[in-house]
């Protein structure tokens, strides 16, 4: 068959040496990845976990101010023994 | 106690436990070792897919890297060391030629809208071969350029079995199918082949 004879002239290419540079390339790119930052995956996941942490943070100032302010004026009524009542006749 | 010469022993060094030889990757000689038993292979298989030097360098820097980032995912059970190495050459040449033709595609697409920027719309196939002897250039570059239109399995085959000259049990092996398989992927390949020569020809 035709294509047979033609596809035998693959095997007249002969083996080629890689280049000898090409290992210092290589090494080099393993350094440079070694030194790089990390992936941008983890990168976007730390920001987000410190973005809810910090938003959990506030979220918890702010209502333990809230009861904190409440208390604090339930004890000056109480104190001065007034009405906390909004009603104008008591019955 | 295991000597330092023997991580250097070829058989050892495929058959010794898989956590002693993660250890022994971090090392830049043992490395060296693999890259120095390999780098023919993975050169001169990225230069029969790609038949061109830069591509082929940039496939073999690529593959040694990965070589020495994932050796702990390499399973002695499932594939010889070999075997892994081939297939990592395989797919990230099949990357690159897929990432061309995309390339090449969108260059045609932005070429429809921007016909006067004067620009090179995609780089063109730079056929440089330097395993081919003058002789034959011409004739192979022709052949293979009817390789590349093939579908990636026959081609692969292909080149494993006419180029690589491996066995077909061991290029089912590294294409992770069976060898009627293969047997069947050369057999389309060379009909699809013949019809494309013989059309080329025609013109």
């Amino acid at each position: 068959m035709k294509i047979d004879n033609r596809l035998d002239k693959l095997k007249n290419i002969q083996r080629v040496d890689a280049p000898a540079f090409l290992f210092t390339r290589i090494k080099q790119q393993i350094e440079n990845l070694a030194q790089a930052p990390a992936p941008a995956r983890w990168r976007f996941a730390f920001v987000s976990v410190a973005i809810i942490l910090l938003i959990l943070n506030m979220a918890v100032l702010i209502r333990s101010s809230r009861i904190e302010k409440r208390s604090g004026v339930e004890q000056v009524i109480n104190s001065m023994h007034l009405s906390s009542s909004n009603d104008l006749y008591h019955e | 106690m295991v000597t330092e010469d023997k991580y250097l022993e070829k058989s050892y060094y495929l058959t010794f436990p898989l956590s002693s030889v993660i250890l022994c990757m971090q090392n830049e000689s043992r490395f060296k070792a693999v890259y120095e038993e390999y780098k023919q292979l993975v050169y001169n298989l990225a230069l029969n897919y790609l038949q061109n030097p830069e591509d082929a360098q940039d496939i073999t820097q690529e593959v040694f890297v990965k070589i020495y980032q994932h050796f702990e995912k390499h399973d002695p059970a499932t594939a010889s060391f070999k075997t892994w190495i081939y297939r990592i050459t395989i797919n990230q040449c099949l990357d690159l030629i897929r990432s061309k033709k995309a390339k090449k595609r969108f260059g045609f697409i932005t070429s429809l809208f921007q016909k006067d920027s004067g620009e090179p719309v995609h780089e063109a196939i730079h056929f440089d071969h330097p395993g081919i002897a003058t002789e034959d250039k011409e004739e192979l570059q022709q052949l293979f350029s009817a390789i590349n239109e093939l579908p990636e399995s026959q081609k692969t085959a292909l080149i494993l079995t006419r180029i690589e000259d491996r066995p077909q049990k061991e290029a089912a092996e590294i294409m992770n199918t069976s060898v009627k398989a293969v047997e069947s992927l050369l057999q389309r390949a060379k009909q699809t082949l013949a019809k494309r020569l013989k059309d080329s020809e025609g013109f």
